[in-house]
């Protein structure tokens, strides 16, 4: 049976990353844990290869976490889903949607 | 104090490594800039003219380079001979670029994966692997004459874990390796820098008991210590004595910092069958129940080495805790109770680094020992006069030639406490500056009675139209305090004087370390005119110092 994955879970390991990732990010650049921050889009001050690297280390700690298969980047390639990266909040929600 | 800067070139998307080297270095000045990657040798050429950057860091594919090794990787035949042809012409370019930069190398490798052609991976002209391996030991034969060149191995880092490769980075973003190699080559490439810049460790200051052995000597006598043996603990201790004796080999100083008594301690050293570590192995012993930053400052005080050279292992975390506060220079690793991960301890530690080496490394243990034997002639004898007197200082005066070039570079880029302008050169940059025919560097060998202290100081001096000024002023610390120091004056006048000069000048630039070198020039006959800037017309002024013959 598959073990459900609580939000607090996800969170925790969507932080752990983030804080792991802003080690290669500028003090200007860095990514705040708070779930309104801006990661895709206008306001964001991320550039697309900071945004790849992201989501990719972000699908494999998710995998080696929780065995789950996420794919973050055909979200982020997909000029109509890409809104739903927008900002942390956001982020969770789709983290939240796999199984 | 000048920046670092450092230009990355590579075939693949390097973006990560720049910034975490941006991002840990600020305070260290160490700036990294990338190349557009790919296009490798469109970048090279572009810098083949004197450029602004410090060194450069090649990190490449051989199959992007080497365009025979790529048919290997396509299963193809391929001509060995041709692939080193290729090789020369990628020397030729790095042997030019060496002139103005120091060159960073990245040994080539193959995807951890590989497969090849199994079995026969490694029958030479057919498996990828062998010919590969031949070709970055060709690579490194062509360059080994090379001082301002050095191969990188980061096997060790791309290789840890087979997660470190990944294919969907690679995919999307062109980058092959995931952000802890990144993280890894970085601490690695800065740590090299700072080696390069003289910043690295020179003294290993240990603790005895449950450090170099288990138990304690003082209550239970060197025979019930656990050292080597039929025990697990033993030979994790033994195969600890046995890393820092290598790092000793090396020209790493060791030193004992132990609350204990003195006799047990030695006694273990003495007798006890399986210690591979002996007395002679340390320039210096402290062993007392003083407290340990105490003892720490006095070790490095007799061996003239500053406070931010030394490393100091204890297992007991209250010591390490106050030897941190006192010593917030000396680096106090994390040491716990457990000895088996000693070796991994030591190992992961980054300030061992050689950017050069030389005979003067290799006999640096048995130089700080007689060094021991001069101190402790000092200390019996009535006035500083009567033990010059009694240690008979021969100085030899020279030239740079191709015999100590090396070191002479070395010396100018690691001395830091006596420094008078910290100037840091490469091979190329010294050969270029010194050619020119007013520019004069002499080097100064030293021994005594007790033996031979090699090439310990460095004096250049640049002479225009009457006046001179001295540009460098080096001096090793195992050499201070012998008066060398005036010697160096008497000789920077008596060469300024023979080049027509009528008045001689000197700044200080100051760095966080060689604050010795402005007390010994306040000392100096020469005055002070201005904050920093020293000079001086009254040449009769400077005598050749007592008991100091020059040969």
């Amino acid at each position: 049976m598959k073990k459900k994955i609580s939000r607090a879970q996800i969170v925790k390991n969507l932080f752990k990353n983030i804080d792991y990732f802003n080690l290669s990010l500028s003090d200007k650049k860095k990514i705040k844990k708070r779930e309104n921050f801006d990661i895709v889009g206008k306001k964001s001050k991320l550039d697309s290869l900071d945004l790849v690297t992201f989501f990719t280390q972000l699908e494999e700690s998710y995998y080696k976490e929780f065995r789950i298969k996420i794919k973050l980047l055909d979200i982020f390639f997909s000029f109509k889903d890409k809104n739903e990266l927008s900002n942390l909040k956001s982020l969770i929600k789709i983290l939240g949607k796999y199984k | 104090m000048n920046s670092y800067i450092l230009k990355i070139i590579s075939d693949f998307n390097v973006k990560p490594l720049e910034n975490y080297l941006n991002n840990f270095n600020k305070k260290k000045n160490l700036i990294a800039e990338t190349a557009q990657y790919g296009n490798i040798f469109n970048n090279l050429l572009k810098l083949e003219k004197k450029n602004k950057y410090s060194g450069l860091l090649l990190w490449t594919s051989p199959e992007k380079m080497i365009a025979e090794f790529a048919k290997s990787l396509e299963m193809n035949p391929f001509n060995e001979k041709k692939c080193f042809k290729e090789v020369d012409f990628i020397c030729e370019i790095l042997k030019k670029l060496s002139k103005h930069n120091q060159i960073f190398f990245v040994k080539w490798n193959v995807e951890h994966d590989l497969r090849g052609y199994g079995l026969l991976e490694w029958k030479s002209n057919t498996g990828i692997r062998i010919l590969l391996t031949k070709i970055n030991l060709y690579f490194a034969e062509k360059l080994k004459k090379f001082n301002n060149i050095f191969i990188l191995d980061f096997d060790k880092i791309i290789f840890s874990e087979s997660e470190n490769f990944s294919r969907k980075l690679w995919y999307v973003a062109k980058i092959p390796y995931n952000e802890k190699v990144f993280l890894k080559a970085s601490n690695e490439i800065s740590n090299i820098i700072e080696a390069i810049k003289g910043n690295d460790k020179k003294i290993i200051i240990v603790d005895c008991d449950n450090t170099l052995w288990g138990g304690l000597v003082g209550e239970n006598g060197w025979r019930k210590i656990r050292l080597g043996g039929h025990d697990y603990i033993g030979e994790a201790f033994k195969n600890f004595q046995f890393h820092l004796k290598a790092l000793s080999n090396s020209g790493i100083q060791l030193a004992i910092c132990s609350k204990n008594e003195e006799k047990a301690v030695m006694d273990a050293f003495k007798h006890h069958s399986e210690m591979i570590l002996k007395k002679d192995d340390f320039i210096s012993f402290k062993i007392n129940w003083y407290s340990k930053s105490e003892n720490i400052k006095n070790i490095l005080k007799d061996v003239n080495l500053g406070m931010s050279s030394a490393v100091f292992i204890d297992d007991n975390p209250i010591e390490r805790e106050n030897v941190k506060l006192v010593l917030p220079e000396v680096l106090v690793p994390y040491w716990d109770d457990d000895p088996t991960e000693s070796v991994n301890r030591v190992n992961s530690l980054k300030c061992f680094n050689y950017s050069s080496f030389t005979k003067e490394d290799r006999n640096r243990k048995k130089m700080y020992l007689t060094e021991a034997k001069r101190v402790e002639i000092k200390h019996k004898s009535k006035t500083e006069d009567t033990w010059l007197k009694r240690i008979q200082t021969k100085v030899k005066v020279k030239s740079v030639n191709s015999e100590n070039i090396v070191r002479t570079i070395q010396l100018l880029n690691k001395t830091n406490q006596l420094n008078l302008t910290t100037r840091r050169f490469t091979e190329n940059t010294f050969k270029k500056i010194f050619k020119k025919p007013n520019n004069l560097i002499k080097v100064i060998y030293v021994s005594d009675k007790f033996g031979d202290l090699g090439l310990v100081g460095i004096i250049s001096l640049s002479i225009n139209n009457g006046k001179s000024i001295i540009t460098d002023y080096v001096l090793s610390c195992r050499a201070m305090g012998r008066k060398i120091e005036d010697l160096m004056f008497y000789l920077a006048i008596k060469y300024s004087k023979n080049n027509g000069a009528k008045i001689i000048e000197a700044k200080y630039i100051k760095t966080k370390r060689n604050m010795p070198t402005l007390e010994i020039f306040n000392k100096s006959k020469l005055n002070q005119m201005k904050k920093n800037h020293f000079v001086s017309n009254k040449f009769s002024e400077f005598k050749k110092p007592k008991f100091i013959s020059i040969e």
